[in-house]
């Protein structure tokens, strides 16, 4: 009991924060309307102020909890978001190849070894499996190679 | 004598050559379509639409169906060796059949899904075929009032599905809600949080919602992770993949309990398999002597929710065929194809087609059986998918996630939001807060604000209207007491945790 | 985008008929903005079958469903005007424009109309809570019970229609908003809802099974298809005028030799035996107009519509 739960008052923060933005931006720009007649706003408005109160319950909580353990990642999450970043940029202006190239390139690096020779197979072995499995057998209509116009 | 006559009618059309293999066609590609993550019965079956152009509507739709329920039974084995979700069903069966595969027994959760699967499967079967007109003109009688009183039952019965606080239990089924008020409000028509943007217009997708959250925050989380262990191949033995008897006793009554449920929401439009494999986790958690066990590996938890979703797969025939009403794009599809030959399904199309509707039957039949012999060899496969080196696996799981996110509306966005759901994911994972719960909101929550909305304008915004229904009535009364119930058995429960906390810090 | 897509314009023009004869050399994708297996996805689907045989490039038909139809119909404004991105359409490329706000393409420029492939009255059905098994009785039926007419949606042509009958019939009544054209002839069997107002193809299946009454077909004469079913006009309700429609459009700014290039082409689809029995089976009846009539009836429906939400209130906050 000496030191607060840090991650769990970040965690209750965050709901609050999360609650509120829903529903001060639901209150002032869709109707709320009554119980027997709601409007759009209503269950936004009602919801967003409850998930507020439990962010408030657990920022509470947080000061009478002992702080847990547990790695925080950083690095891995940005690169494994990045890679799907670089998949959805890619995918329809230049087609799957880059796509699948890209994403599977850059998401070796979470690994934090850098295996040049190794990622560059298996972003080749990818695209193949990904054109084999999507594009010939079920035949879906997605582009191997684009180039945008 | 007449059932006889028209099982024997069936049997003769389910076993010709042509609709036999075509029924193995349909179940084999579910299958693979299933085990993709993101890529569902949808996607596959508007594919293959084209095709039933040139088949007979009877070979076209045993082909459509045996995907659609090929997916189910392919869905769940993502869910269990990777903690990834293969359709959107199958996400509850990640709670306890992703420990099941941690602690080694990954073949003993594939084939307890196989035998329980197929056990909803023929569950389902029976009800279709005994029971379609009853069933029909029941459905009939449910408006939006009773809609809404057993979607809240629904809730509240699945509401205890996680393990962590009350609160933040609570927290994530209502930040589940917000999230799906986002896109065009059905009843105003009103653009909820879509700043302007087109793509959210019509809501987040489902299924990128379920890989960013389940997929791709698991993957951030086990990458360079020395606890995620990684299965010696020599280990795998026939052995280690067979059910023990212990494992039977403990699912027949699960399984028996939740094909019912699954059979019940199954035939309601709109509603589908993914509520029924809530409900019927949360009914097996509540009802158990060990509710602790759950979420760590119980095989009740894996049982449960697939014979549920696997009965609704084929329960959500009876309104597609004996009233022509889809209870979802994926049932459109299926009348779309009947349709094209000229075929419109209404409550003359048992006696008008009788081939046709007892041909489909028995090729449910064959096709689950099919299914389970398609699907056991596999285990074996699928177990030694474990023993691949992590980094070798985890750039193809995101590969597919990408690709299968990207192949239901071929946008982008999508994308994207499965990125957003990702990073949200893996912030929940380090404050603790479990993902089920946001999905269950995310799933019952707009059913549950429509139904009530509809139902109050029908109602003329007289709540007492509503209660006085006998059926949304007496939902109601049972959602009451369910809660009411759970308090008390939650309020006791935590008695005793907190008694045998405090024998032991004495002991101490 | 905006300026991509007029300087492409502006290009298409320069280039002039030789462009539309040489159209089209790459395979055409027509965007259905439908589910699959519904009235408009089966005509598109046909549509695109005859206009590949026609063209001798593939031709494929695309669903891109949302928004009440807005989200394909937005991708096809977007894109670029050159013939090779189409669209197929139903009134609600003019009623949901009516009640949607924000939508980032202006339904009047940024839309070519090209033809119409099919079209049919609208049909009013009535479920088991109503008595009446005609519409004068209907009427009085109406005004002594409020009735709830069901639609597929905010801002769908149910919807609209359905407001339009309420006016022009002087009766009070209610709209309940329904997820489908499916979800709300459910709820007329069961009784929950009273009434339900759509193309004929949509409505007759269920009519024919008996599980809806076919009520009243919308405007002043009866429809050659369905001989037996009364006209509102027939029953002193004048001042409907409008008529269910699939049509084929393009990006804004397309070239008109192309776009009667592809009306023409259209035509001889429809001309098909198959794309025939197509129709006939779904209670509709080919299109005839050129793209100029087509533009112009398009037209003057998303200026009724808009008025008709603005006098009913409709619009959405």
């Amino acid at each position: 009991m000496s030191r607060m739960d840090l991650r769990e008052f970040a965690g209750g923060l965050s709901l609050t924060l999360l609650g509120a933005a829903f529903a001060v931006h639901a209150g002032t720009n869709y109707a709320i309307g009554t119980v027997t007649r709601m409007g759009p706003g209503m269950v936004p408005v009602i919801l967003g102020t409850l998930l507020a109160l439990f962010g408030v319950v657990l920022v509470v909580g947080a000061f009478f909890r002992a702080p847990k353990s547990g790695e925080i990642r950083i690095f891995v999450p940005l690169v494994i978001l990045g890679a799907i970043l670089a998949f959805a940029l890619l995918i329809r202006p230049f087609g799957l190849f880059p796509a699948v190239f890209a994403c599977t390139v850059i998401a070796t690096f979470a690994e934090m070894t850098f295996r040049p020779i190794a990622s560059l197979i298996l972003a080749t072995v990818l695209s193949v499996a990904a054109w084999l499995i999507f594009v010939v057998a079920l035949q879906l209509p997605i582009a191997l190679v684009n180039w945008p116009v | 004598m007449e059932f006889f006559a028209n099982i024997s009618l069936g049997l003769e059309t389910a076993l010709s050559p042509v609709n036999l293999l075509y029924c193995f066609f349909g179940v084999f590609v579910g299958t693979l379509v299933g085990v993709l993550p993101g890529l569902g019965a949808l996607a596959a079956i508007s594919m293959l639409f084209p095709m039933t152009f040139h088949l007979e509507p009877t070979t076209a739709l045993i082909m459509l169906a045996g995907i659609y329920y090929g997916t189910a039974y392919g869905g769940s084995t993502a869910s269990i060796l990777l903690n990834i979700p293969g359709t959107t069903s199958s996400a509850v069966t990640c709670l306890d059949g992703y420990p099941m595969a941690q602690q080694g027994r990954a073949g003993v959760a594939l084939a307890m899904t196989a035998v329980a699967s197929f056990f909803g499967g023929v569950f389902g079967i029976l009800v279709l075929s005994m029971f379609t007109p009853v069933v029909a003109a029941w459905a009939l009688s449910f408006g939006p009032a009773e809609y809404f009183a057993l979607m809240l039952l629904g809730l509240v019965a699945a509401s205890a599905i996680s393990d962590a606080s009350l609160v933040k239990g609570l927290a994530m089924v209502v930040l589940g809600v917000l999230l799906a008020t986002v896109g065009m409000d059905p009843q105003s028509g009103t653009a909820r949080f879509t700043f302007g943007s087109l793509s959210v217009l019509d809501g987040l997708s489902i299924s990128a919602l379920a890989m960013g959250l389940f997929g791709v925050a698991e993957i951030i989380a086990s990458i360079r992770n020395t606890e995620t262990r990684r299965l010696d191949p020599k280990a795998i033995s026939l052995r280690s993949l067979m059910p023990k008897r212990d494992d039977f006793n403990r699912s027949w009554l699960p399984m028996l309990r939740a094909s019912t449920i699954g059979s019940l929401f199954g035939t309601l439009p709109g509603t589908g398999p993914t509520v029924a494999a809530f409900v019927s986790y949360g009914l097996e958690k509540r009802l158990s002597d060990e509710p602790e066990k759950f979420g760590k590996g119980a095989v009740e938890g894996v049982v449960a929710p697939e014979s549920a979703n696997n009965a609704a797969d084929q329960t959500a025939f009876i309104p597609t065929l004996s009233l022509g009403i889809p209870g979802s794009a994926t049932m459109a599809l299926m009348i779309g194809a009947l349709m094209v030959h000229g075929i419109h399904p209404g409550p003359n199309l048992v006696t008008q087609q009788p081939s046709l509707f007892w041909g489909l039957v028995m090729s449910f039949w064959i096709g689950n059986l099919l299914l389970v012999i398609l699907n056991l060899p596999l285990i074996g496969l699928w177990v030694r998918l474990l023993s691949v080196p992590y980094h070798l696996l985890y750039p193809a799981i995101l590969m597919f996630v990408c690709i299968g996110a990207y192949s239901v509306h071929y946008s982008a966005f999508d994308v994207l939001v499965v990125m957003g759901f990702g990073a949200l994911g893996y912030a929940m994972r380090l404050f603790g807060m479990p993902a089920a719960p946001l999905l269950l909101g995310f799933v019952l929550g707009p059913l549950i604000e429509q139904h009530f909305r509809r139902a109050m304008v029908l109602a003329r915004g007289d709540f007492s209207a509503l209660i006085e229904r006998p059926i949304a009535g007496s939902v109601l009364a049972v959602t009451g007491l369910v809660l009411v119930w759970s308090i008390w058995s939650g309020s006791k429960a935590s008695a005793r945790l907190k008694e045998r906390r405090l024998r032991i810090e004495d002991e101490d | 985008m905006k300026l991509m897509s007029m300087a492409l314009a502006a290009l298409a023009l320069a280039g002039g008929t030789a462009f539309a004869q040489d159209f089209p050399n790459k395979p055409v994708t027509i965007i259905v903005p439908y589910s699959g297996g519904g009235s408009t996805d089966l005509v598109g689907r046909q549509l695109a079958h005859e206009l590949q045989q026609i063209w001798g490039q593939p031709v494929i038909a695309e669903n891109r469903t949302g928004a009440g139809s807005m989200i394909g119909t937005a991708h096809v404004a977007q894109s670029a005007p050159d013939g090779y991105t189409l669209l197929v359409n139903t009134p609600a490329v003019a009623t949901a424009p009516a009640v949607q706000k924000d939508l980032p393409f202006d339904p009047k420029a940024d839309i070519t109309p090209i033809g119409m492939v099919a079209t049919s009255p609208y049909m009013a059905v009535a479920g088991a809570a109503v008595q009446s098994t005609n519409f004068k009785d209907f009427i009085t039926e109406a005004k002594d019970r409020r009735m709830f007419f069901a639609t597929a949606g905010v801002g769908t042509s149910s919807h609209f229609t359905e407001e339009l009958l309420i006016q022009q019939a002087g009766i009070e009544a209610d709209i309940v908003h329904f997820s489908s054209g499916g979800d709300a002839q459910v709820n007329l069997m069961g009784g929950h809802a009273d009434v339900y107002i759509s193309n004929t193809a949509s409505v007759m299946p269920y009519v024919n099974n008996g599980q809806v009454k076919a009520l009243v077909v919308l405007g002043s004469e009866r429809y050659d298809l369905l001989p037996d079913v009364e006209a509102s006009a027939e029953a002193g309700v004048a001042g409907i005028d409008v008529n269910s429609w699939v049509g084929l459009f393009g990006p804004g700014g397309m070239d008109p030799a192309l776009v009667d290039k592809i009306n023409a082409d259209l035509h001889t689809a429809l001309a098909s035996e198959s794309f025939q029995k197509v129709l006939s089976d779904n209670f509709v009846l080919a299109g005839k107009d050129n793209a100029t009539e087509f533009k112009a009836q398009v037209e003057a429906e998303m200026d009724l519509w808009k008025a008709l939400a603005e006098e009913r209130n409709i619009v959405a906050e």
